[in-house]
Formats: C-alpha cells, sequence, structure tokens
C-alpha cells in the first residue's frame, strides 16, 4: 500500500516534471520574439536587446531551462506584463471561482448522474431507462454557453433569482459570492452528468450479474441493500475515473462558462491573458492547470485504495 | 422415501407433509418467456427431499437443474417465471409453506436462514470489495438481532467449522487473498452460518481441482451429521452424487428421465440416457490429467435438444441407441421397481 502511494507520487511528479519541459519548450519555439511582442511594433532594437538582457533570452538555452526551473521550484511564476503583479498573485485571486465552480459543478452532475444511472441500470429496458439515456444524450450534446445563456435569460433576466453574471465585486460575502456560482454551476454540472451517466449505467450493468450479487440476493437482503452495498460498490471504479477526468476537464474547460457568466476565475484569466499575449500569464495558467490536473488524477488514485482491497501493487 | 410422478397434485387442500419431508416438489413448471417465444426450463418437475438427507440433481447444462434450484429459492432472473406446480418447505416451526406462491418479503426471511445457497464459482460468489468477515456477519446481523461483536464470534467459529486454519486472521481477509477451495469453505460456512434447515449446493465443486473436490464434499457430508440439514446437490458429476447423495433426480432438457435410490439407480439404471452417463464416469486419475468432467459429457453422441425446439415425444431419442418408432410418444414417468422411476418405454430391456 505504502508502495502503492509512493509510486503513484513519483508519477505524479515524473508527469509535472515533463509538462514544465513541455510548456518551456512550446514558449521558446512559439514563432515571434517574446521580447519584441511585448514592446510592441514601435520598439528599437536596442529596447528590445535590452529586454531580452532583462528576461534573460540572451543566454543558452540549457541555462533559460535551468534558471526557470529553478524558479518554479522556489515558487516563482514570474511577472505578468499587464497586470503588473507577479502571475502567482494573479492565478490566486482568480483560484476561488474556479475551484469552487468546479467542484459544485461536480457535486451537481453527480448528484443526477449516480441515482439515474444506477436506476436506470436497475430497470434496463424500462421507460424509466429510456427517457434517461435519450436525456443523457441529449444532455451530451448541448454546448454548455447555450444552456449558460438560456438560463440566464429564464431564471436571471425573467425570474431575477439569481445574478446575471460576475462574482459580486471585492467585497461581497461568501455567500453573495456562491451565489453567484449557482447558475454557472448547474449548467456545467447538467452538460458533465451526461457522461457520468452512461457510464454509471454501463458499469452497474456489468456488476448487477456478478456471482457476488446472486449470493447478496441468497442472503435474504433486501434489493436495495443488495444494490447499493453489493453492486454499487463495485461499480464504482470506473465511474469514480470519469468523474475524476471530468473535474479536470471543468478546470481547463470552464473558460467558455466563465466567460458566458464574466465570473473572474482562471479560464477568465487565460482567455485576457491569450489576447493580450500575456506569456508569463499563459505560461503560469497552463502550467496551475496541468498540475490540478494530475492532482486530481491522484486523488482518484488514492480513492481506488479506499474502495478497492485489491489495489495494493 | 416418497416419490411421486409428475401431475395429479391437488390444490386447495391445506399445505401439509409427511414428518420427515423437508421438501417437496411438485409438477413445477418454470419458463422463460420473451415475446413469442417460450423457454420450458422446467417442465413438470417433482421430487421429494426428507429431512437430514442428500437428493442429487443430476443433468448437463441446459437441462434445468440450476433454474429448478434457483425457482426454489425464487431468484429466478427476468424474465424466468413459475408458471405451475408448488414447492412445499417445511419451516423451523414445523409450518409448510408454498414457496412458490409466498410474497416476496416473506420469501427474504427464509432466503439465508431457512434455506441457504452455495455456487459453482467459489472465486467470484464472493464480493470481492468486502472482508470475508463483514460477509458471514452480514447474513447473521440480517436474520438474527445480535451485536457485531456476537456475530463476529460465531462468524470465527463458522470458519473454525469449515476447518480454515487461522480462522481469527482470516475473518480480516479479502476473497483475493484465498484460494480457491479456501473461498469454497467461506462461502459453506457463510450459507450455514444461520443454521439453515436446507442448504442448496448448485455444482459446489465443478470449478475446484479434483484433490479439492474430495475435500469439499467431505466437509459437506460431515456437516450435515452434524447440522442435520438437508442438501439438494445440482450437479452434472455422476461420480460426485454417489459420493454425497441417498436420492438422485436425473433431468434430460427440462424434465425428470429418471429417479430413485442412488444404490437403485447406480446398480440398474433404467432409461439410457442415465447409462450413457454411468457409462463414463471419469477415473479419477484420469480425469486429472485430462482436465475434467466436461468430456464425460461428450461420451454421449450428440448435444442436448436447444429448448426453442425440442423434438415430440422424448427428449433424448435423436442421441439414444434404443430409439424405437413408439419414443415420439412422451413416456410419462413409469414406476419400475419400488422407488425407482424412468421415463423410457424400454425401460425393462436396460
Amino acid at each position: 500500500m505504502t508502495r502503492y502511494v509512493i509510486r503513484r507520487f513519483l508519477g505524479m511528479i515524473a508527469v509535472m516534471f515533463t509538462v514544465v519541459t513541455i510548456v518551456f519548450v512550446i514558449v521558446r519555439v512559439a514563432p515571434g520574439d517574446p521580447a519584441a511582442v511585448m514592446l510592441g511594433p514601435d520598439a528599437t532594437a536596442a529596447d528590445i536587446a535590452t529586454l531580452r538582457e532583462k528576461l534573460g533570452l540572451d543566454r543558452p538555452l540549457i541555462l533559460q531551462y535551468l534558471y526557470f526551473l529553478g524558479q518554479l521550484l522556489r515558487g516563482d511564476l514570474g511577472q505578468s506584463i499587464f497586470l503588473n503583479m507577479p502571475v502567482l498573485s494573479a492565478l490566486a485571486e482568480r483560484a476561488e471561482p474556479t475551484f469552487f465552480l468546479t467542484l459544485f459543478s461536480i457535486l451537481i452532475a453527480s448528484a443526477i448522474a449516480l441515482p439515474v444511472g444506477i436506476l436506470a441500470a436497475y430497470k434496463r429496458g424500462s421507460l424509466f431507462d429510456q427517457v434517461a439515456t435519450t436525456l443523457a444524450m441529449l444532455a451530451a450534446s448541448i454546448p454548455s454557453f447555450w444552456l449558460g445563456l438560456i438560463f440566464i435569460q429564464v431564471f436571471a433576466v425573467r425570474f431575477s433569482w439569481f445574478p446575471v453574471s460576475g462574482y459580486g465585486g471585492p467585497d461581497a460575502s461568501f455567500i453573495v459570492r456562491l451565489s453567484h456560482l449557482i447558475l454557472p454551476a448547474t449548467t456545467l454540472g447538467i452538460v458533465s452528468s451526461a457522461l457520468i451517466t452512461r457510464f454509471t449505467r454501463a458499469s452497474m450493468l456489468d456488476v448487477l450479474n456478478d456471482d457476488y450479487v446472486r449470493t447478496a440476493r441468497s442472503k435474504g437482503m433486501g434489493e436495495f441493500q443488495v444494490v447499493m452495498k453489493h453492486a454499487f460498490k463495485n461499480a464504482l471504479i470506473p465511474v469514480l475515473t470519469v468523474i475524476g477526468l471530468t473535474a479536470a476537464l471543468l478546470v481547463s474547460g470552464a473558460v467558455v462558462t466563465e466567460t458566458v457568466f464574466s465570473l473572474p476565475g482562471v479560464g477568465n484569466l487565460v482567455v485576457s491573458a491569450v489576447l493580450r499575449r500575456d506569456y508569463p500569464v499563459i505560461q503560469g495558467a497552463l502550467l496551475v492547470i496541468a498540475a490540478l490536473y494530475v492532482l486530481i488524477n491522484f486523488v482518484i488514485d488514492m480513492l481506488y485504495l479506499v474502495v478497492d482491497p485489491r489495489v495494493r501493487y | 422415501m416418497v416419490i411421486t410422478a409428475s401431475s395429479g397434485v391437488g390444490t386447495g387442500a391445506a399445505l401439509a407433509l409427511p414428518p420427515h419431508v423437508q421438501l417437496k416438489v411438485e409438477d413445477l413448471q418454470t419458463y422463460f418467456i420473451q415475446g413469442a417465444s417460450t423457454v420450458k426450463s422446467v417442465d413438470g418437475v417433482s421430487f421429494s427431499l426428507s429431512r437430514g438427507q442428500t437428493l442429487a440433481v443430476v443433468g448437463e447444462s441446459g437441462s434445468g437443474k440450476s433454474v429448478t434450484s434457483l425457482t426454489i429459492m425464487r431468484l429466478l432472473a427476468h424474465p424466468g417465471r413459475i408458471v405451475g406446480g408448488r414447492v412445499l418447505y417445511r419451516l423451523r416451526g414445523g409450518d409448510v409453506v408454498d414457496l412458490a406462491q409466498l410474497p416476496e418479503k416473506r420469501m427474504r426471511a427464509i432466503r439465508g436462514r431457512e434455506i441457504a445457497m452455495i455456487f459453482q464459482e467459489p472465486m467470484t460468489s464472493l464480493n470481492p470489495l468486502f472482508t470475508v468477515g463483514d460477509q458471514i456477519m452480514e447474513m447473521i446481523l440480517l436474520h438474527e438481532s445480535v451485536s457485531r461483536d456476537e456475530a463476529r464470534v460465531r462468524a470465527k467459529r463458522m470458519l473454525e467449522l469449515v476447518e480454515i486454519p487461522a480462522p481469527e486472521r482470516r475473518l480480516d481477509q479479502y476473497p483475493h487473498e484465498m484460494s480457491g477451495g479456501m473461498r469454497q469453505r467461506v462461502m459453506i460456512a457463510l450459507a450455514l452460518s444461520c443454521n439453515p434447515s436446507l442448504l442448496i449446493a448448485d455444482e459446489p465443486t465443478t470449478a475446484l481441482d479434483v484433490t479439492i473436490q474430495a475435500q469439499i464434499l467431505d466437509l459437506l457430508r460431515r456437516l450435515q451429521k452434524e447440522i442435520g440439514m438437508s442438501i439438494l446437490f445440482i450437479t452434472h458429476n455422476l461420480g460426485v452424487v454417489a459420493e454425497i447423495a441417498h436420492e438422485v433426480v436425473v433431468m434430460y432438457a427440462g424434465r425428470v428421465v429418471e429417479q430413485g435410490l442412488v444404490l437403485n439407480v447406480f446398480e440398474r439404471p433404467r432409461h439410457p440416457y442415465t447409462r450413457g452417463l454411468l457409462a463414463c464416469i471419469p477415473d479419477v486419475r484420469r480425469d486429472r490429467t485430462e482436465g475434467g468432467g466436461r468430456r464425460l459429457l461428450n461420451a454421449i453422441p450428440g448435444n442436448v435438444p436447444s429448448a426453442l425446439d425440442l423434438p415430440t415425444g422424448c427428449a433424448f431419442a435423436p442421441r439414444c441407441p434404443l430409439v424405437v418408432d413408439r419414443c415420439r410418444e412422451l413416456p410419462p414417468l413409469i414406476p419400475v421397481s419400488e422407488d425407482h422411476l424412468s421415463r423410457c418405454w424400454r425401460y425393462d430391456d436396460l
């Protein structure tokens, strides 16, 4: 077990190292001189040279790489060109909405998908199963920005139940900030629930015919307990994987939803950084999103350990 | 022992069984009905099982033997259902109930507590995510109002009963940490943990190594003597029948073709199918090197007919060396001697 945890942890480090290297290379091989881009078309050659020296771009690539790694190890992601603050602080400032948006979206998606998927599998072929499967397909094909706009139109504009956009401003209380997340989280939750529903259903169908489920019934156990305790726990492993991947996708995919709902999250920051060619911010955001991705996968791996006693290698 | 021929059973009478009888299946019909097609998996099967005795139901796959056991437990998968017949069972209190008619809720109180079951695949019959102890305790806690600590003590005692070494340590192990034979012992411990009056063993030794098979059969025999339960033993292996059963029911394509005391049936089989099965009981040494009893079935030419397309008359006729014109008419179960029935017109030529 300890070996399993250590192996996963080392794996995580290796993946992060690879990601860091790829990000470094991409930024260096991208067309255009960052210094020239930063200074704009009116800069003189001398200005560009000075900035290149300041940014360390005149040094050999290998030294730049080592310097970049050293900075990262000290938690320094560089300085934003436009925001006039360290990239790390800019990201940290934007982390809260993205974090809670992802969390609530996953909770809503699971709250819809798990019961529906379990029941659809249990009543395979029934009307409920057919309706659920069809709705799941429909939900999967809805673009989240479209659903978001519909929600804003209906629940925020027409009924005024929820705020239209934003995050309540700098002085808003936690409750007010969270109220701004209800519509976007519901939007993402519904769209993400489709895949989780289908996986839950398929996984449950697999295990419901397993011998130990029959054994549980032969003990005289009620159907609810048979399904929830004996079948569902076994079906959970592939489902956990999909929930994890969905969460990781949400972190990176929140870009669109955050834009629709004008949430000042990481996604929003990335969009504006790309538009302004704020390279250090793009680079930092890439790293943070990748790190979150890897971290979520690590958490899922650890959850396997809790669920399945056979995972011990 | 009482053997009833199929059909001719009165309905509406108060449910009663002779005092020595634990289970009596009367003209049981279990069909799988899907749309226009009907598979008569069990078609008019009758037998009775006395207290403390072992009855073996023998047949190839598709003969309806497993469906019979699942029908008794009322664990049929959709679209299987009981179309006719009765399953009379004597409860611990002495009352007789018809399991075929019992509401699901009462049936749940009987499963595990009154009738327990063990299965063919010890590798998959236990839930991989729970410890062996949890799975045995779950059964005890389900049917009896005891504390968890008490249930654990009972579970440990059950593991001792089935001769598992170091039971205290084994309680906290998961199924994947045990061998197949060990897991089947755990299944037996689980099944017997509430002292059932009837144990249904559905091919419990088929998936096991021959040496382990013998150990499990020994164990079942010993436990039957100690606990006094009746055993309904489902198998395709007549060699196993000789070792464990008092009576035998031979099934073919959903019907009983021969039944009687093991001694009588083995001494003089009165159905060509039984004779064919007996002719090829595998020798233990040969069986181990060639890997199994499956070969046994190939010794009879041809295959079990499709349940969707049964021949009219005797279902065994297409494979039968003694077939005559009359076999196009289905023979009834004919009493050939005391306590011995055969569904063959030519029982006297055998």
